[in-house]
This record gives structure tokens, sequence and C-alpha cells, in this order.
């Protein structure tokens, strides 16, 4: 006959412990119900991810059973009590696994059009073929014989059709064009993406992306933030225990040269070597027109590959809005010898099958 | 009499042995126990979470638990050990008796707190 558990004693099953009233494990639970709403119905599970290294933001939505359809829109909202909309977009594909049956509608946020804009225009008359930049007289991108990167940016998105904010877009002074414009010609047939890629490689480190909160922004990538954290995630609160952290020297250059614009072959603009060592980072754009530009050029990148790289992924069960360009403090000495402000490159937000909601983290900077 | 109580639904049932205490991250409390008729038996059965994860974060206390689906957390008094908020994670109907109410079980805690 079995026996009623302990019917007639008070107090906790183990009294041996210390504090016989309390609970026996000295762990806190914080417990949290997690939320998934995609909008197609029953979703066993989602991803959402966003990054400076990617066009644009995408989302994995996996459904039990096949629901909507490609050029639907797809808006994810989850958390685990923070339960916000995370990405906004257009499904762009159905990823289908026969047994255990389930369907991944694969969605792409907004900037992703600028991967499929190709320009098709041909009105350059300065031997290249595409579409002018800019231009004195007649049609051009711009709509101007120069323009800052934020003039560019603005031109292209308008153009291809996304949205934006212009307070969430960078303004640098330097006005391109003045020298060589026809450097900076949009060829036929090259995409949106391509074309803002070269012209941000010829900036200092700025970078466009779309994040969780469905803007757009142009930011500029330093060496170290050194603006006031956003988010401080520290160890033994809110760091998983398959973080990692790589502090880097491979690639670490104590040497910048930026070469530039060389209309005639008679030699390009140049920052001449800044810095010291034998080994050099070279940045070489023919969209830098002035020695003056290469030399802002170099400067901002000497301070960037002159120290050896932190890079930190950390996983998290916060369920903050997270976004590329994020300032993060890293408060982790013991576990993974970091303790500072760095970049957030990117961020993963998912739901598993398990339920569980956890963000996925690569943060980068210099090492201190 | 032992209760396992969510909002306004409470599971009242005979706590029984053997009661293992399987101390992971956070203690889970595994016991059989009796519940007297079938209204009770789906009170508690309604009671139920799933897809319930425990994930600890090394060098600290916090332990996160996220639960998927379900009940969630409630409240559990076993007989007069001291009460905990608990989560009902799983329960196994072992008996029925043939031509009673009576239900023998098998419940899965996980202490929350």
């Amino acid at each position: 006959m079995a026996a009623i558990v302990n019917g007639g004693v008070s107090g906790d099953l183990n009294p041996g412990f210390a504090g016989a009233q309390a609970p026996v494990a000295t762990a806190i639970a914080l417990v949290r119900t997690t939320s998934l709403v995609t909008g197609l119905g029953d979703a066993l599970s989602a991803q959402v991810s966003y990054g400076w290294d990617q066009v644009a933001g995408s989302a994995r939505v996996v459904l039990p059973l096949p629901s909507g359809a490609n050029g639907d829109p797809l808006v994810v909202s989850m958390g685990a009590g923070n339960n916000v909309q995370r990405f906004s977009g257009i499904r762009r594909e159905d990823d289908t696994t026969l047994a255990p049956h389930s369907v991944t509608a694969v969605g792409k946020g907004p900037l992703y059009a600028l991967e499929e804009y190709e320009n098709s225009v041909n009105t350059s008359d300065d031997g290249k073929a595409g579409f002018p930049c800019f231009a004195l007289t007649g049609a051009s991108l711009v709509g101007a014989g120069s323009g800052t990167l934020q003039q560019i940016v603005v031109a292209v998105l308008n153009l291809v059709g996304v949205s934006f904010s212009l307070a969430n877009l960078a303004n640098p002074p330097h006005v391109y064009g003045l020298v060589g414009p026809e450097q900076f010609t949009w060829g036929t047939g090259v995409t949106a993406a391509a074309f803002l890629h070269t012209v941000l490689e010829a900036s200092a480190g700025y970078r466009l992306f779309d994040s969780s909160d469905g803007n757009v922004y142009l930011e500029q990538m330093t060496a170290i933030p050194t603006a006031s954290a956003d988010f401080t995630f520290t160890l033994g609160q809110d760091i998983f225990g398959d973080s990692s952290a790589l502090n880097s020297s491979i690639g670490q250059k104590q040497a910048v040269l930026v070469l530039g614009y060389d209309p005639d072959g008679s030699g390009p603009s140049t920052s001449g070597v800044v810095g010291s060592g034998s080994s050099v980072f070279r940045v070489n754009s023919q969209l830098i027109e002035t020695n003056a530009f290469a030399a802002e050029l170099a400067a901002y990148w000497l301070p960037v590959m002159s120290r050896r790289q932190q890079t930190v992924r950390l996983s998290t069960p916060r369920d903050d809005l997270l976004g590329p360009g994020q300032t993060i403090f890293v408060e982790a000495t013991t576990g993974l010898s970091v303790s500072q402000k760095l970049w957030l490159k990117s961020v993963v937000t998912e739901i598993a099958a398990n339920g569980a909601f956890t963000q996925h983290l690569v943060c980068i900077a210099g090492a201190l | 009499m032992s209760t396992f109580t969510i909002g306004a639904t409470t599971a009242a049932f005979t706590a029984l042995e053997p009661f293992s205490d399987k101390g992971l991250a956070l203690e889970e409390w595994t016991l059989d126990i009796e519940v007297d008729d079938p209204t009770t038996w789906g009170a508690l059965f309604s009671l139920r979470s799933w897809l319930v994860t425990q994930r600890p974060i090394p060098g600290g206390q916090n332990v996160y638990v996220d639960i998927g689906g379900g009940a969630g957390q409630g409240w559990l008094i076993v007989d007069n050990l001291d009460p905990h908020f608990a989560v009902l994670t799983a329960l196994t109907r072992n008996l029925v008796e043939a031509g009673a109410q009576r239900s023998k079980a098998t419940a899965t805690f996980l202490i929350t707190g």
C-alpha cells in the first residue's frame, strides 16, 4: 500500500539544507511564457536575422503545413514577455521537408529590393555605359554635379522604392563627384546593392542595413564604439554557456595606404603610408578623388586595422529588440576575458522548436 | 491533501510515495498521486505545460525557464511541505480503477520558486 508523502511533518523536503523553509535549490528561476505570432497560422519555430554583413534582414518560419504563398507579406512577432514585431517583409521562398512534414517560409526584408534592382538606364555620355550618379546638366541619380554619401544613398533608396527615415541615415560631410564624377556612373545591369557597395567602400566605414525595428540605417562603424551602451550583457546574469570570444591578431596591420582616383595614369590620389610597419592595409577605389579624402580614410582605417580584433559570439535569453549598429557592453572578464563596448554586427532572434527564446549576437570591435 | 493552482483552476490530489526529488539546475519533483474523480483529473490535466526548457546561466544563479505552451506556472502545495511555484511538466495516468472514480497517476513538477 502506498504511503502518503510526509503526511504529518511540516517543512521542506530537505531540512538539513541551510534554511529549512527555503526552496532547496539556490537557483533562481525566471519563468517566461514565449510567444510566436506570424500571421501564417500555427508555427513550430521561427528565426529572424539582421546584420550589416547581409543586404537585408531575413526570416525563417517553420510551419506544420503549407499556408499562404510566396509573395505574401510575412510579419513575425515573438518574445518571452517583450512580444514585439521583429520582422516585416515579403515571403520569397518555401523550403519543404517530407517527414516530419514542415514548410519553412523564408522572408526577405524591404532592403532586399537593392539586390533585385538592376540599373537599366544608359544615358551616360562619358564613355561608361550606365546611369550617371552626378551631372551638372541632364539626368543623373543625385540630380546634381556632386553629392554626399547620404544624398547618394537617398537617391538609390528612392529609386528602388525602399522606405526610410532621413534621421536614421548618417550624413558625413565629404562631397563626392567634384573631381571625377564619371567614376560614379552606375553601370548598366549592375544591382543597386552592388553600386552602393562600391560607394560605401569609398567611405569611412559606413554601413547600410535594416534592423528589427523596421528601419533602414546608414551608420559609421568605428574601431571601438564611444557612445553609451544600448545594452549590457553580464556573465552570470544573461549570457548562455555556448557564448565565445575570439581575440585575434590575424589581419592586424600597423600601416594603411589609401589609393584613389587616377584619371590619366600619372598616379593615383593617395594618403601615403600612414602608420608604421612592413605590413600595410591597402584601400583602393577610384571613388576616392583627392589626397585629402584619401588621408581622411587612412585616418579612419588605421585605428581599425592596428588593433587586435575582438569578436564575441553571445547567446542570451533576453528579449530586448536588438539590431545591428547598436553598442553592446559585454562584462565577462572571468569567463570570456572581455569587458568592453562592441558593435552589434548581427543578431539572430529565434524561438526554437522546443519553445525556448534565444538571441544570438555577433559583436565586434578593436580589442582594448 | 495536495493542490496545484493556476488562476481560478485548482486540482486537488493525494500525494503518494515514491517521491523523486531530482536536482538539476532547478528541482524537479516526480510523485505518484491519486485523484478522486474524473472532473478533478480533467482539471489537473488542464494545468499541464509543454515545451518547457530550463537553461542555467553559467557563473550565476539565474535559470531561464521558457514555457512554449500550456497552462504555465502555478502554485503547488504538497501536504504539509512548503508551498512552491511550479510548472506541471508531465502527467502519466497509470491506473483507472474499474467501476470507480479514482485515478492513480505520476506527476512531474518543475519547482520554480
